[in-house]
């Protein structure tokens, strides 16, 4: 564009000299893509046209004047107009186009933009006036009808269909919006529609003049549903889906998976660790299935994808598909639910580039925190006390720990500060630049984060042990129109990530055990420091054991070509292909070293320290190295066909074919090098009456590799019925109050085909087992070869019986709730035979379908929109429910009923009841033996469940819930007054439950006493004689197998809630902005997880470890800056 | 129009022949077929069913550490070890369980008997002797599933059935088990060579083998647990039959007796002396020493190649002073006390007062009071180092010098430089910590002094899974007990034995033997205590001699290894020292838990 200016010659203010060549260098510089798009020298602007629509003339000025143009407004492109322009000027030409448009032009940075006209309320509506009324005719014959159409500001509309209903009988209104008609005599109602507005209509009666005031519908474009290959109008979504602006999902975190906590009803996350690079756990609606893969599928463009390769500013939408008629068309894929993301595709503008720039401190949500040197010194000697009559540490040597005046003997060190930081950092810095013309369009993305470790790392000339994630997202999706009806997309992504660390994965867990007197860091001679007999310097682990560099790349490659064929021989009927190639690998290297330190057996007689060499070490770095990877071929085919009868049926239908290939790069075994395949055959009919009664069928037809060729087809049937009741004439009065009332239901089948750690599940295996040796010297080792899977031939598929029901209401046009309720049930889960008795001698339990899972909950999902003036607000809300019952696992019977695990949630814990302590010998005398070992006082007492006069393992109970929590939800709400914004998002999770355990809860079960301290919480709260009403039992120096058992004191509550995400954000007023030549700029503070609300404390609820020996999870502050130009 | 219309041609391509997409040529693998037709194939298999005899190196963890032969250090982990020893175990519990895993050796060994004849590559006579391992190989699990549970249900030849319904399982009696193991060692021994010709197959079973297990298994079967326990008697299975024997029958030592000749009369096998010179008693030491660290001696009869004995050589090294090792693998103090002096021939102590304190035989020699200055440790020759020793280790006999690492001695392995170890408090052999050797001896008989440990040169066993020794001294043992009394031979192989130790004959050292079953027996029990100590065999014969509530339970005692001068760590202590926990209902596991849930009828064992 610059160059295109210098050669016309004409000047060019400095500054905006200066703010195009800002623009070309950052385009340059960030993404390395300049696109410049062919532009038209003409001056003179000739437009002859009548009715077209305002894009299609301006596409003309376009390129007649060279100059890009922007329709502010979806509704403005639909606007049609007449013109008959010859020869005029630029602006000559657009006054004439526009003249009594509802829009304005103006040019700005070398656009036209085209903006709707401010409203005039107060209109004179005189026009009406010029009409001179005929007189009334009440004969039925033959008449004219003529009148004006308008919009809501009053102006006429021109363009507009006005159809006879149920004749062939139509006109068009003109330039005024006028329009004449000659109607039967039996015709009794006009119908009006315009593309942008609602269709209206209208009952003639006797008149000869129906005027109509058009409504505009302002949500056409936005009420548009992406659901499994398609999109479909929000009223006739009769399937299960749930969406959310994929802004919300915008958080400063480095993965989509983190940012879906409490977005959306149906779907479950749970964030188990908080290093950087790591993923969340999610399903819809809860766990399904105990077979394998119980995750959602997640489509990205309609191609199977890692969730978190997507970059979320990339994101045009994210639905989640959740009932039988929305996943039928995915077949067996989509059993779990789907997750359907579109990315962004360029539309016919200038280029227009967006920047976000991103900077953010993260610190721990809970750092646990250990006992001190002095709380240890005195739980061991309580101990040592309890097994062996006198105290290990004297009171002399505990002073020396704690005063610190020799810490080469007497260390004081408190691990957890030298091993972790407050806090660290993040950045991310995206960019994109969309456009285009009328035959290509471009959407060009990229972005870079990086986000540090919370670990105190040394980092040295040779490696660097810290914890550094670095990604990079590239994308780029152009589509190219080849012909009329044609659209070919290209679409290309790469993701490529390096996560490097410290070669160690056990050093949250020795930083926790590893008590504060083991060792010093260094003496304070100088001397790497080990504590002797196994135990371990976790700043040695962090910092002298190597570094691990993980590098991910993936490729991603997608080729669409639709072919409309309404332009050739059927109205509606669409061909679709898609190819997409994709690659992923991952290189990890590790570079591993021992150094030199040294234990010490105290001072010899001069005083210096008497050290003892550690023996095995390796001063220099040596290299290891793995490789995983994979590579997807994906070719799917379809052919959709929508029309609609009179406007009042609407019919759809899609067949669709499609076959997916995987390989693995580097198969573990024979079995895996060959390629993993799907095959199925979809398909899809919708009907709708008038668009209150809908009706859907979906089908599909599948294939699978894993049975016998007999039983690898299967067939999965779903269908849906829906009734807008809202939209029945006798709602009319209703309608104000409540605009859509829609009730719909759904019920299918969706098959599954995967088993876990099995493939070919008909076929018989034989496989390597141990060897053994023979030979003189020991040199014949013959590796064994065993019977181990026998295959067996009537497996088939896992099948889901899915039921929905659902209302969706819309309040005073503001406020849209969502409901539903849905009973699934799983059979045929594929499980291996538990109750194949041990004397059979099996080395693989053979595979059967006879798991039976049935699962049940609701979810509603709410939504508030309104804005009074300069302030806005809105607000949404969702909450799912979801329980689960394992209704058969062939587990065998246990001895008694409440020891069964079936018909009680998956994964329900199990656990001894505690009844306190025990406080004397004489309790323990007179209630029932604990068989776990011998018991003292201080130990946990247990309820003897089924009386027999002895505490064992079949005393345990269900209690507490299982670690999927049973309900989630968010809430959230953002408000913005003039130019500023805030918002912000609870989340939570409730019915759910875990197990304490491990040493640092425990207290010496890993190791010896270099390995036993606790959390603070267990070493001041512990029993004691002086402490009987404690929260913890005694801490006994060897394993105390009657405490350590998962019991309902070990249990605790893991619910939580949790200020998700929170945002304040400022736009630079338009004055400003423009003078620092950005079309938009926003300044903004957003932080996440900021505040956490649990009964549990030691640790952060949502981590999953027993003994919270997990990178945490972190709470995120950022400042961003966001710009358009 | 053109470029639709390949379109269409291309994707209608893409929709045939969807069966054959979803095909894989999973024949390519390995299948049963080929296995059973190619030699090499074939012998893997049979490898594979090898593989199951458990390794008996790790299961001196398991079995001498719960017994009265050792005592770990390890008080504050290997929580399974200590459970065992405190009692804390039941039918729930899962560690040391081998039910299962021997059942698929079991299932292994019969298809490999069932499907080696389809094998056209192998020579018939190769075919029988395979068999015939196979045969051998499933015998000695269902022996291993009885010594530990008692009877269990027998599959006979019969492979295994998948549909097999689980409530008309139960347990076969004991005399069908022995009868079954004992008639299939029987007819494998037919089939088997007498040796292993060639040297690359080493390790393989021979006729000697199957007969000495079959010695072995007769052996047990006429020991008291299995001959008649009254606290066995009747429990009946579901079918109405007991599982053990209701009543005594000495016959079944004279069976045993036969067996254990059978062995002898194949005058294949000797036991080990070495080649090494100096003087009786090094000559001794090295002898026993040799068994273990001469690959295939001519006294292993079935031997288990491992090739890294770094298991042991770590476990029953001192920590803290042999940079490689963990320590911790320590016999008891019962143990040391029961090696025989060696002028006398006689074993020390004869029994312990309630508070620990031994009663010594006065006519041994051995003194448990004072120190010998300058004491050289007779199996060591090559570097001279003299120390202060105990009296206690003063004189006693050569496996005691092969197999025991007492306090204040030099570490013979010398690549590393000498070594003397304290183990008492500030000694440079103790840990800090709370797992610390508490016996003040560890069991050096495992590490090969001629091995650079600490350069992680951990030495090669064939390890005696049977050794002449045994059969020895099963002979001696049946002997004895048989109706017919066989003194002269009960004498002449519990001689053999002590004669390879230096010492005299047990007639010599206790003339008062003679006519003396019951003496013979407890010296005999004292014997093979010593000789096979740390075998995995004591565990295992104190169950069926039904001795273990009185060895094996109760206190424990171990030299004061809390003191802090070596001439105080000398005294004997109970400090420190967790007891060990017989119950009458340990004689025999339980049967599991998860066996009782997938077999409803099938019957518990007594007290469980």
């Amino acid at each position: 564009m610059v160059l295109l200016r210098k050669i016309k010659g004409e000047p060019m203010p400095p500054m905006y000299q200066l703010f195009l060549i800002m623009k070309l260098v950052v385009i340059l510089v960030f993404l390395n893509l300049a696109c410049v798009l062919g532009r038209g020298m003409g001056q003179q602007i000739t437009l002859k046209a009548k009715n077209i629509s305002l894009v299609e003339a301006m596409k003309s000025i376009k390129k007649q004047s060279g100059y890009s143009y922007f329709l502010n407004g979806k509704d403005l492109a639909n606007i049609k107009v007449s013109a008959f322009i010859e020869g005029q000027n630029l602006t000559a030409a657009l006054n004439i186009l526009l003249a009594d448009k509802p829009a304005q032009w103006v040019l700005e940075n070398e656009t036209i933009v085209i903006k709707s006209k401010p409203l005039v309320k107060n209109k004179d509506r005189n026009t009406r006036s010029s009409f001179v009324s005929p007189s009334p005719s009440t004969t039925l014959q033959q008449r004219t009808i003529s009148g004006k159409v308008i919009n809501s500001n009053g102006e006429g509309l021109s363009g507009v269909n006005v159809i006879v209903k149920d004749t062939p009988i139509a006109t068009v209104t003109n330039n005024e919006g006028i329009y004449s008609l000659i109607v039967p005599p039996h015709a009794t109602i006009l119908v009006f529609t315009n593309v942008g507005f609602k269709a209206q209509e209208k009952l003639i009666n006797n008149q000869i003049r129906v005027d109509v005031e058009m409504e505009e519908q302002i949500d056409a474009i936005d009420d548009v549903v992406v659901v499994g290959f398609g999109k479909q109008r929000q009223i006739s979504v009769i399937g299960s889906i749930s969406t959310v602006s994929p802004k919300k999902l915008d958080l400063p975190v480095g993965n989509l998976s983190t940012s879906l906590a409490g977005q959306m009803a149906g779907i479950v996350t749970a964030q188990r660790t908080g290093e950087p690079g790591a993923s969340s756990d999610f399903w819809v609606r809860g766990v399904t299935t105990f077979g394998a893969g119980n995750r959602p599928l997640v489509l990205v463009d309609g191609i199977e994808r890692p969730l978190d390769l997507v970059n979320p500013e990339d994101m045009e939408s994210i639905s989640i598909l959740k009932d039988a008629t929305a996943t039928a068309v995915y077949g067996v894929r989509g059993a779990n639910g789907v997750i359907l993301i579109t990315t962004k595709q360029g539309t016919i503008s200038k280029p227009v580039v967006t920047m976000r720039m991103e900077s953010g401190i993260l610190s721990p949500t809970v750092l646990p925190k250990m006992a001190n040197a002095e709380q240890f010194l005195n739980m061991f000697n309580d101990g040592y006390e309890s097994q062996f009559g006198d105290k290990f540490y004297s009171d002399e040597t505990i002073q020396k720990y704690i005063n610190g005046d020799d810490p080469d003997i007497y260390p004081n060190v408190n691990w957890t500060d030298v091993i972790f930081k407050e806090n660290s950092a993040n950045r991310r810095v995206t960019t994109n630049i969309s456009g285009g013309g009328e035959s290509i369009q471009y959407y060009v993305s990229g972005a870079y984060y990086q986000e540090d470790g919370i670990y105190k790392a040394t980092k040295t000339a040779k490696y660097n042990p810290e914890i550094k994630w670095d990604r990079y997202n590239f994308r780029a999706n152009v589509d190219m129109k080849l012909f009329k009806g044609n659209t070919v997309s290209v679409n290309l992504s790469n993701q490529f990530d390096i996560k490097n660390g410290p070669n160690n994965n056990t050093i949250w867990q020795y930083t926790f055990q590893v008590p504060h007197i083991v060792s010093p860091i260094h003496y304070t001679t100088g001397e790497l420091a080990l504590p002797g007999d196994g135990g371990v310097n976790p700043y040695e682990l962090l910092n002298e054991r190597g570094d691990i560099k993980r590098f991910t790349n993936n490729t991603q490659s997608l080729v669409n070509i639709t072919q409309d064929f309404s332009e050739y021989f059927l109205k509606g009927l669409q061909f679709n292909v898609k190819f997409s190639w994709d690659a992923a690998s991952i290189t990890t290297n590790t570079r591993s070293k021992i150094p030199m330190g040294y234990s010490n057996s105290g001072r010899n007689a001069d005083g210096e320290l008497i050290l003892i060499p550690r023996v095995t070490t390796q001063d220099y770095l040596t290299l290891s190295n793995s490789n995983t990877g994979e590579r997807v071929t994906y070719l799917e085919s379809s052919l959709t066909y929508n029309t609609d009868i009179a406007e009042k049926h609407r019919i759809g239908g899609l067949i669709l074919f499609n076959r997916r290939e995987r390989f693995d790069n580097f198969p573990s075994n024979l079995t895996n090098s060959f390629p993993y395949r799907n095959i199925g055959l979809a398909g899809r009919t919708t009907y709708s009456f008038k668009d209150r009664y809908f009706t859907e069928f979906n089908f599909g037809y599948n294939g699978s590799e894993n049975f016998a060729p007999d039983k690898r087809f299967g067939f999965f049937p779903s269908g849906a019925v829906g009734y807008v009741i809202s939209n029945e004439s006798f709602w009319e009065g209703l309608y104000p109050y409540i605009n859509i009332f829609k009730l719909k239901a759904s019920y299918g089948l969706i098959g599954n085909d995967q088993i876990r750690g099995r493939r070919f599940a008909y076929n018989s295996e034989m496989t390597s087992s141990t060897g053994y040796t023979f030979g003189q010297g020991g040199d014949r080792t013959l590796t064994g070869i065993s019977v181990g899977y026998q295959g067996n031939p009537n497996v088939s598929w896992e099948t889901a019986y899915k039921t929905n029901f659902g209302v969706e209401i819309e309040l005073f046009k503001s406020l849209n709730i969502k409901a539903d309720y849905f009973d699934e049930m799983r059979k045929g889960i594929f499980i291996q035979r538990l109750n194949v008795p041990g004397i059979v001698g099996l080395t693989v339990d053979p595979f059967i379908n006879m798991g039976e899972l049935s699962n049940k909950g609701f979810e509603v999902a709410a939504e508030f929109n309104k804005s009074y003036g300069n302030f806005w607000l809105s607000g949404r809300g969702n909450f799912t429910y979801n329980r689960n019952r394992l209704v058969y696992d062939d587990t065998p019977e246990p001895l008694f009923e409440y020891l069964s695990t079936q018909n009680k949630p998956l994964y329900q814990q199990f656990g001894l009841v505690a009844d306190g302590f025990f406080q004397s010998q004489e309790e323990i005398d007179a209630n029932p033996k604990q068989m776990f070992g011998t018991v003292r006082p201080g130990d946990i007492k247990y309820r003897d469940i089924n009386g027999d006069g002895q505490v064992d393992n079949n005393d345990q109970i269900a209690m507490g819930r299982t670690h999927v929590p049973e309900i989630s939800y968010g809430a959230g709400l953002s408000m913005g007054m003039k130019n500023f914004d805030v918002s912000f998002l609870l989340q939570g999770v409730d019915n759910v439950s875990y197990f304490m355990g491990g040493s640092s809860i425990y207290g010496f079960t890993g190791g010896s006493a270099l390995t036993g301290n606790v959390h603070e919480d267990v070493a001041l709260n512990r029993w004691t004689p002086e402490n009987p009403d404690a929260k913890y039992p005694r801490i006994s120096i060897s394993p105390n197998s009657n405490n350590n058992r998962n019991s309902s004191l070990r249990q605790y509550d893991s619910r939580y809630l949790r200020l998700k995400n929170a945002e304040i954000g400022y736009t630079l007023p338009e004055s400003i902005s423009k003078r620092l030549f950005f079309d938009k700029c926003r300044v903004y503070v957003q932080g996440v997880n900021l505040l956490t609300f649990s009964p549990f404390k030691l640790w952060d609820p949502e981590i999953i470890e027993s003994q919270g020996a997990q990178y945490p999870n972190v709470k995120t502050v950022s400042l961003g800056l966001n710009m358009k130009f | 129009m053109k470029n639709i219309l390949k379109l269409l041609v291309i994707s209608c391509l893409s929709l045939s022949s969807c069966n054959e997409y979803l095909t894989h040529d999973v024949d390519q693998q390995l299948t049963f077929e080929k296995t059973f037709a190619r030699r090499e194939q074939t012998e893997r298999f049979l490898a594979g069913v090898y593989a199951y005899i458990p390794n008996d190196m790790i299961l001196l963890e398991n079995m001498t550490g719960n017994n009265d032969e050792g005592y770990f250090m390890w008080d504050s982990w290997s929580v399974k070890y200590l459970n065992h020893n405190s009692g804390a175990w039941n039918p729930t519990s899962t560690d040391y369980h081998i039910w299962d895993n021997m059942y698929r050796g079991i299932n292994q060994a019969t298809i490999f008997i069932e499907n080696v004849d389809r094998n056209e590559e192998v020579t018939e006579q190769s075919k029988k002797e395979m068999k015939a391992e196979a045969r051998f190989l499933r015998a000695y699990f269902y022996f291993l599933l009885i010594r530990q549970y008692g009877p269990v249900y027998l599959w006979g030849d019969k492979p295994s059935e998948l549909n097999i319904i689980p409530t008309e399982v139960d347990r076969h009696t004991l005399d069908e088990c022995v009868d079954f193991i004992s008639s299939e060692l029987r007819r494998a021994s037919e089939d088997l060579p007498l040796t292993i010709s060639d040297t690359r197959w080493y390790g393989r079973v021979t006729k000697g083998a199957a007969l000495s297990l079959n010695a072995r298994v007769l052996l047990y079967r006429a020991r008291p647990l299995f001959n008649g326990a009254n606290i066995y008697k009747g429990i009946q299975n579901k079918d109405g039959n007991f599982l053990f024997p209701q009543q005594y029958d000495a016959a079944k030592w004279a069976d045993a007796a036969v067996a254990a000749k059978a062995v002898i009369d194949l005058n294949t096998y000797n036991l080990h002396t070495t080649k090494k010179t100096g003087t009786d008693m090094y000559k001794a030491i090295q002898s026993y020493s040799e068994v273990l660290f001469e690959p295939w001696n001519e006294e292993i009869i079935l031997g288990q190649w491992v090739a890294s004995a770094d298991y042991v050589d770590r476990r029953a090294s001192p920590w803290g002073v042999v940079s490689t090792a963990y320590g911790g693998f320590s016999p008891s103090l019962r143990l040391v006390d029961t090696y025989p002096m060696a002028s006398s021939g006689r074993y020390p102590v004869t029994g312990y007062l309630t508070n620990g304190e031994p009663i010594i035989d006065p006519l041994s020699g051995y003194s448990e009071t004072g120190f010998t200055e300058n004491f050289r440790n007779p199996a060591d020759l090559t570097v001279t180092h003299t120390f202060k020793a105990h009296n206690s280790t003063v004189g006693r006999e050569a496996r005691f010098y092969a197999s025991i690492l007492f306090n204040g001695m030099y570490w013979i392995n010398t690549f590393k430089g000498s070594k003397q170890i304290f183990f008492q408090k500030g000694g440079n052999a103790q840990s800090t910590q709370s797992d610390y050797n508490k016996t003040g001896y560890l069991f050096r008989r495992l590490v090969n002094p001629a091995n650079d440990i600490e350069s992680s040169r951990w030495g090669k066993f064939s390890w005696p899974v049977i050794r002449l020794a045994e059969v020895y001294l099963n002979y001696a043992e049946a002997c004895n007990e048989q109706p017919n009394r066989d003194e002269a031979n009960a004498l002449l192989y519990i001689n053999k034995v002590r004669e390879r130790a230096g010492l005299n004959k047990i007639e010599e050292a206790y003339p008062e033997i003679i006519g003396n079953k019951e003496l013979f027996r407890t010296l005999l029990y004292k014997e093979r205590m010593i000789e096979l100590a740390f075998e995995n065999h004591r565990y295992w014969d104190i169950r069926t001699w039904m001795i273990a509530p009185e060895v094996s339970n109760g206190d424990r005692y171990g030299r004061n290894q809390d003191a802090t001068t070596y001439e105080n760590s000398w005294q004997r202590t109970k400090h420190y020292m967790l007891p060990i926990v017989f119950r009458t209902e340990h004689y025999l596991f339980p049967i599991q838990q998860a066996q009782l849930n997938e077999m409803k009828n099938l019957t518990q064992n007594y007290g469980w």
